[in-house]
């Protein structure tokens, strides 16, 4: 496990970081003791004159003092996409772009087995779920994530920083209740003589994914080989998820929930399917 | 109901889904043959003219599967088109049975393949032994981990085991725990992976675990277990909670609550976010309810009736009783403290609470019985925490919806529910396949969800069926399914023939069949008919009646018999299907097994010929019958031999003078009494006029023969002319008492398909009731206008139904279909108002005898019929390509002969002529008759009668065992055979085949049927057949008009070198495996008998045999993939060939499992080695890391008994090893020091 780095710029002073979840308290300026009046004129000089020159220069950037922490920008940036890609993953039984599909109302079930014939048991269509789903994952964010980096470097860059990056190494793993997103990329920060290295940039987004995959191969598995899963007897013993199928043209659409978090993965089967005759 | 225990379920579906394939399979065969016997058994015991208007279907084998392969997906499929099994159509669809042309370009078709039976094809799993995934079913091409055959995945690393996570469990792989818990972090990454627990005991883990307060550092705490308190470096306080004074923690009570995942209550939340004891409002400040652990039993109300449901004050949730933790503030529920409470579970549905989990049945009528209405559904209702889900069972009553109610002291307490697939199917074919009453019976009784119902209607008119209990619904709009629902329903087709006899004194009185007369035909027969599925006369499911059934010769339905038929359009409170016994069932399929469809039998396409002939050749014979001749009958001639008898004994009691008188009377008595018989003949009189006849003509001959004998013709003295007179009297007399024309009547009832009324103003109906959605098989059987729309624009609603009559004012337009015409022929002088048949040949009228074809097209779907007269439109007699809407309605039948027509009294000049008049869905009417005209060619009959068919063929070979066989034979008209087994005059040959036909109505689709053994001892039996047509000319003076084949027709029958044989059965001895329970391919070799084999298995016996899966093809037999126990077995197999030979043999053979990990037997260094030695073959590997090595990456040490190791001195190396099934230990076989 790589360990996360101590943020150098922690040490500046800054209003707070944005990323909702951590505050770092400013420092304040040295304490006016109020002795010498002078100090306090001398002072005030100081800072106006300060504030002129960068008034003058217009080179003053407030917002500098509003950047955030790399890794929370990039957290922040990256998990909106994962979030995304994750909808539509759970919306389309785990493809980005299903390829075949039955539509149901206005949505389109994604068949993970499929038997043309009648009477006859599935093909598991989607075997090792897990990875695909981990792959398209990876696959429909990679660029996204390459923007947030580039967002994150023109951020710092337009603030005067310089920034140096190696090569993003970006990989998902799909995990009971989250989804562990491994960034490793070496960013190197600077300005003047002072500079910051950040590398590992992991951070986790919870999710229900990895439990309905699991329940869904347990899923696939009866029907491919039995024509049927008890869902019934499957939501008693596992209250947190509410299973519900439909029998629809000779299909069976399944919706597998996670009560908590209300994320729903939904696909379809077509296993045992009878005709409508002889 | 447990979990495990509920999925017996799967099992019950998945034999239920394999007696529904084979059933399927064999439907085929169900030409009825049961129902035929019973016929022909009636036909010899009584009388021998009844006739079965099932036609015996030929049995052509090869031809099934391909027929099945006809009817693929992608539907119609065109003559120059291979059907096979397609590796990836162009939809992307793997494994699909289907035309050459829908295959990818570069994906593998393999022609007249099933796709079971394709390599390509084969499934398997795919798994990841590192990640502990196991895929069932998967293609090897779609595999992108490991793949092996076992479609099951019956590997030992693929069973599932508790998985104890900290404090959590997990019902998983090893591999999956392995990972899950290094994903963790638990503890010292030992895995804790039990796989002797079920399911439901590893739930139970986390609450048996010991749980207390686990401090930290700087005071901080959390509750957890011992192990994951130590893990994490606290002082475990067990049975505490954080707050609890004594442990000095930074914790403090709060009146904040929380729900946990896997628990069912509502928990107090201290201030660290640690989870307190069971939420009590009475005790948020009692400090000592924050100090330790309170068990569940001890915590507020825990005897509450409802879980504590919607309790604002206890958070002690029952789940199975009433209630869950959830969240106040989404539910709007004011609770005393915190946020969270107990949701109530338990839902209402029509005024009736149920539990959470509980399931019900609803039904849109009554069922059962074969009372299932058209376009009624099963549904499901599952009570889910709190939420009423509804579960459609499969639509056409494909599934049905079992209910168990659990009782205790007579009250329901708990109802369970489950769609199981109906097995309806299997209930038509037992028909065909039993061969005695007491089979059909008991097979019948034996098989679920199928009844015997009692066809009793006359004497002779009775006979047991196999019929559903809930009869499936049908696509009656899909091409696809027409020919098959046609002759499903068409199995109750039947026709009662009620024979008569003379009464003494004239007119007819009933000998047999009389209560077909009665309203008991109709009502039996329709029953009989809606109990096959959705055809006759029956409701929908809205109770709208539709007549679809015609009888004749007896009562209609009355009104009261339809009022209730359409009753059953209500349904029946506290009516649910119960669950069966499928034992048999289960036993018979194994554990699990699960082959698909034995695609060899399938549809024959004669059902369809047979309907068009059925139909048209009535048509034409009941023209011709109003006119027919009597015949007479066995009564009749009965009262002959009884005149005759009479009148000889008259003879007898004649006294004379001499010798000479007496003869003289004698013959001249015998001559006047078959004078008088012959007169009698002539005037049709009755026995007893016949008889008064006789007598007074023998009277008038004795006296003038013993006259002539005695004195001359001059010599008739008073007593002469007494008697003579006498006798004309009694002859007058005798001349007024008449005969009667006591012909058989037949009563028919034809079964068709059922077919809403036509319009659309009922559509809506489909749309109404939103708890019951609607569906395309609901939707079309509510009018034929109503068409299912998955999406409305115009409303922006889903899956409506919708009236597509509201644009359509105007009738269908007919034309004639073009390209569709028999040979030689051709549609001439085509109007608006009809068109002529014409013969290509000079005159342009049609031969006699032509099979004639042809068609009507109208451009928008239509019901069509045909009759010979004018009549109005409901009530013209037969359907033009049966009873459905359809663009191309096609005609088959063979042309009669005008000369026999009018030699057998029909008033007929050979100007043939038929009216058609088409409906379109939305009852529009074609306003005129369009006609038909044809005319056929007239004249003197010279032809000699043609044999259109022969079965067996010739050349064919026949049964090894039998000595004799059945032939049947088919002419192009009404005929005698012959045969011989040498070729010679018709006349001279003296074995006759039966041949009951009878003029206009011929029994088969390529003609007149006559039947009749020959013997076939020899290995090859030669025959020569003839026959001569116009069979009512025998005995007449016109006999010698009949025509004679010249030349005989050879007929050879063969037997096959050796009967059928099983050469080998496999599994045939012992084997091992790893897992309780296996994958075993049960394998039958065959040699000799027929061209095809057929086998099938059972565990039971010879008395309940399962098709095999792949058979009937090759000679080697495969049911693959029977999911067995452990344990020893004994397979009974039989087979059979077309021939009908049947072989049987069994095999024996156990299943022993093996789970023991390879033991070491002995350990030491030698040198710079290290020898182990283990117990049975094993594969050890080692490393010198820890145990938990990963296996594949490992060193090897060898593969045998012996194993060697390089020792690396001073260093521990750790040794796993693993036998050929893959039992290994989880952490090392052994570790051993290096010194």
């Amino acid at each position: 496990m790589v360990k996360k780095e101590i943020t150098p710029l922690r040490k500046i002073c800054l209003k707070k970081e944005n990323s909702g979840r951590t505050k770092a308290r400013c420092t304040p300026l040295a304490n006016a003791r109020g002795q010498v009046a002078i100090f306090v004129m001398v002072g005030i000089v100081i800072v106006v004159s300060i504030l002129l020159f960068f008034f003058l220069q217009k080179k003053i950037d407030i917002s500098t003092f509003e950047v955030e922490n790399p890794q929370s920008f990039i957290r922040s940036c990256v998990t909106d996409s994962i979030e995304d890609s994750e909808t539509i993953l759970l919306a389309n039984g785990g493809d980005i772009v299903p390829q075949h599909t039955i539509p149901y109302y206005d949505e389109k079930y994604n068949y993970l087995c499929y038997q043309a014939d009648y009477y006859l048991q599935c093909y598991n269509t989607h075997p090792q779920l897990e990875k695909n789903v981990e792959a398209q994952l990876l696959q429909n964010t990679q660029e996204h994530v390459e923007n947030c980096f580039n967002l994150l470097e023109e951020e710092y860059n337009s603030r005067g920083f310089s920034i140096s990056s190696g090569d993003l190494d970006y990989s998902v793993d799909i995990l009971p209740g989250s989804i562990d997103v491994l960034l490793f990329k070496n960013i190197v920060i600077s300005r003047g003589d002072s500079s910051e290295e950040y590398r590992n940039f992991d951070f986790e987004v919870l999710s229900p994914i990895y439990d309905l995959i699991e329940i869904s191969r347990l899923i696939v598995n009866d029907e491919s080989q039995f024509c049927n899963f008890e869902y019934t007897g499957y939501m008693l013993l596992y209250p947190q998820y509410s299973i519900s199928r439909i029998d629809f043209e000779r299909s069976k659409l399944y919706n597998v929930e996670h009560r908590d978090s209300l994320k729903s993965f939904k696909f379809a089967v077509r296993s045992c399917a009878f005709p409508p005759g002889i | 109901m447990e979990y495990n225990e509920k999925k017996v379920w799967s099992y019950i579906e998945l034999s239920l889904i394999v007696i529904s394939i084979f059933s399927f399979s064999y439907f085929l065969d169900a030409t009825s043959s049961y129902f035929e016997n019973g016929e022909e058994e009636f036909e010899t015991e009584i009388y021998e003219t009844s006739e079965s208007n099932l036609f015996l279907m030929g049995k052509n084998l090869v031809s099934f599967a391909q027929k099945k392969l006809n009817k693929p997906i992608f539907g119609i499929v065109s003559a120059e088109e291979f059907v096979g099994c397609c590796e990836e159509s162009i939809d992307g669809i793997a494994c699909a049975t289907t035309i050459s042309s829908f295959c990818a370009p570069d994906a593998l078709f393999a022609e007249n393949l099933i796709c079971t039976s394709a390599s390509f094809c084969q499934k398997g799993c795919c798994y990841d032994e590192n990640a502990g995934i196991y895929d069932k079913n998967v293609l090897e091409s779609q595999c992108s981990a490991s793949w092996d055959a076992d479609p099951n995945c019956n590997f030992p690393a693929a069973d599932f085991g508790c998985c104890v996570l900290g404090s959590s469990t997990q019902f998983e792989t090893y591999g999956q725990c392995v990972i899950d818990t290094e994903e963790f972090a638990l503890g010292d990454g030992v895995v804790d992976w039990q796989g002797d627990l079920s399911e439901t005991q590893c739930l139970q883990i986390p609450f048996a675990n010991e749980k207390g307060a686990c401090v930290l550092e700087g005071g901080s705490c959390t509750v957890n277990t011992l192990e994951a308190c130590s893990s994490i470096g606290g002082d475990f306080a067990s049975g505490y909670l954080c707050t609890s004074p004594s442990l000095d923690t930074i914790c403090v009570p709060t009146t904040e609550t929380m729900c946990i995942e896997g628990l069912y209550g509502v928990y107090f939340q201290d201030s660290c976010g640690n989870e307190g004891n069971i939420y009590d409002s009475s005790k948020v400040n009692d400090q000592f309810y924050w100090n330790e652990m309170v068990p569940i039993e001890s915590s507020c109300n825990p005897n509450s009736e409802n879980g504590n449901a919607n309790d604002p004050s206890c958070g002690n949730c029952n789940l199975f009783i009433g209630g869950i933790c959830s969240n106040a503030i989404i539910d709007d529920f004011d609770v005393d403290y915190g946020t969270n409470y107990c949701r109530d579970v338990s839902c209402e549905f029509e005024g009736e609470q149920y539990e959470n989990g509980e399931s019900f049945c609803q039904y849109d009528g009554k069922i059962g019985e074969g009372d299932d209405v058209v376009g009624s559904r099963h549904w499901k209702y599952v009570c889910n925490q709190g939420d009423m889900q509804l579960e459609p069972c499969e639509d056409y009553r494909n599934e049905i919806c079992v209910q168990q109610n659990t009782e205790v002291d007579g009250e329901v307490i708990y109802r369970n529910a489950n769609c199981i697939p109906n097995n309806w199917r299997a209930c038509v074919t037992i028909n065909s396949e039993a061969e005695s009453e007491e089979e059909l019976i008991d097979d019948c009784n034996s098989a679920v969800n199928c009844e015997i119902t009692d066809i009793a209607i006359a004497d002779h008119f009775a006979y047991p069926v196999c019929t559903p209990k809930y009869p499936g619904g049908f696509d009656t709009r899909d091409e696809r399914y027409q020919e098959t629902t046609t002759l499903l329903c068409g199995k109750a087709t039947q026709k009662c023939t009620v024979y008569q006899e003379e009464k003494f004194f004239g007119g007819c009185k009933y000998a047999a069949n009389e209560a077909c007369l009665g309203s008991g035909f109709a009502e039996q027969m329709n029953d009989f008919c809606t109990a096959l599925g959705d055809c006759g006369g029956a409701a929908n499911y809205i109770g709208d009646f539709e007549k679809n059934y015609n009888v004749n010769g007896a009562p209609d339905l009355s009104s009261a018999w339809i009022a209730k038929l359409t009753k059953y359009a209500e349904p029946i409170a506290g009516q649910y299907a119960h669950v069966e016994d499928y034992s048999e069932y289960l036993q018979a399929a194994g554990v699990a097994p699960f082959g698909g469809v034995n695609e060899h039998d399938l549809i024959d396409d004669i059902s369809t010929i047979s309907q068009g002939v059925g139909g048209i050749g009535a048509a034409v014979g009941m023209a011709f019958a109003s006119t027919t001749s009597v015949t007479i009958g066995p009564g009749v001639a009965a009262a002959y031999n009884a005149v005759l008898g009479t009148s000889l004994e008259a003879g007898t009691f004649t006294t004379a003078s001499s010798t000479a008188a007496f003869s003289g009377a004698a013959i001249g008595a015998a001559i006047g009494a078959y004078a008088g018989l012959f007169l009698a003949e002539e005037l049709g009189l009755s026995p007893f006029g016949t008889l008064l006849m006789a007598v007074g003509g023998a009277l008038v001959g004795g006296a003038i023969g013993y006259t002539i004998m005695v004195t001359g013709l001059l010599g008739i003295g008073p007593i002469g002319w007494a008697i003579i007179i006498i006798g004309v009297v009694l002859m007058i007399i005798g001349a007024f008492f008449g005969g009667s024309d006591c012909d058989p009547i037949d009563v028919s009832f034809e079964c068709n398909p059922w077919q809403p009324e036509s319009g659309g103003d009922k559509c809506e109906e489909c749309n109404s009731d939103p708890g019951k959605p609607c569906s395309k098989y609901r939707c079309e059987t509510l009018g034929a206008g109503c068409q299912f729309l998955n999406y409305d624009a115009d409303s922006e609603d889903y899956y409506i139904c919708a009236n597509s009559c509201q644009n359509d004012p105007s009738p269908p337009q007919l034309e004639p279909q073009l390209g569709l015409i028999s040979p030689g022929l051709s549609y001439s002088d085509v109007t608006d108002s009809g068109f002529k048949i014409v013969s290509e040949e000079s005159d342009g009228c049609v031969n006699a005898y032509t099979n004639l074809q042809f068609g009507i097209t109208t451009e928008e779907p239509s019901l069509c019929k045909v009759d010979v007269t004018q009549k109005e439109f409901d009530e013209m007699s037969y359907n033009m390509g049966g009873n459905f809407y359809l663009y191309n309605h096609t005609m088959f039948f063979p042309v009669p002969d005008p000369s026999h027509g009018v030699s057998q009294g029909i008033d007929w000049d050979g100007n043939l002529e038929f009216f058609v008049k088409c409906q379109d869905s939305c009852g529009h009417e074609t306003s005129n008759f369009y006609t038909v005209e044809m005319c056929v060619n007239q004249g003197e009959d010279v032809f000699a009668p043609s044999i259109t068919q022969m079965v067996p063929e010739s050349g064919s070979l026949v049964s090894f065992d039998l000595d004799e066989t059945q032939v049947l034979i088919t002419t192009n008209e009404l005929a005698t055979c012959k045969w011989d087994v040498s070729d010679k005059e018709y006349s001279s040959m003296v074995n006759e085949f039966v041949c009951e036909d009878s003029f206009g109505l011929q029994s088969s689709p390529y003609g007149y049927v006559c039947e009749g053994p020959v013997p076939t001892a020899n290995d090859v039996n030669n025959f020569f057949i003839r026959c001569g047509d116009q069979p009512w000319l025998v005995g007449t003076s016109n006999e010698s008009d009949r025509n004679f084949m010249s030349v005989g027709e050879e007929y050879i029958l063969k037997k096959p070198d050796k009967k059928i044989t099983i050469d080998s059965i496999l599994p045939s001895a012992d084997f091992e495996v790893s897992t309780e329970i296996t994958s075993v391919d049960l394998q039958v070799q065959t040699s000799g008998g027929g061209l095809y084999h057929y086998c099938s298995y059972s565990f039971s016996g010879y008395d309940s045999m399962i098709p095999f899966f792949e058979t009937g093809v090759e000679t080697l037999h495969i049911q693959p993939a029977l999911n067995l126990q452990s344990s020893e077995w004994t397979i009974y197999t039989e087979c059979h060939d077309e021939l009908n030979d049947v072989v049987q043999g069994e095999t024996s053979f156990e299943i022993i499992y093996d789970d023991n990990i390879p033991q070491i037997a002995r350990v030491w260094q030698e040198a710079g080695e290290i020898f182990i030695v283990t117990e049975e073959p094993a594969d050890c590997r080692y490393a010198t890391t820890s145990c938990s090595f990963d296996f594949e990456n490992a060193t090897a040490a060898g593969t045998d008994l012996m194993h060697v190791i390089d020792a690396d001195l001073g260093r521990t190396h750790y040794v796993r090893c693993s036998d050929e099934f893959g039992n290994a230990p989880q952490g090392c076989s052994v570790s051993v020091v290096a010194i």
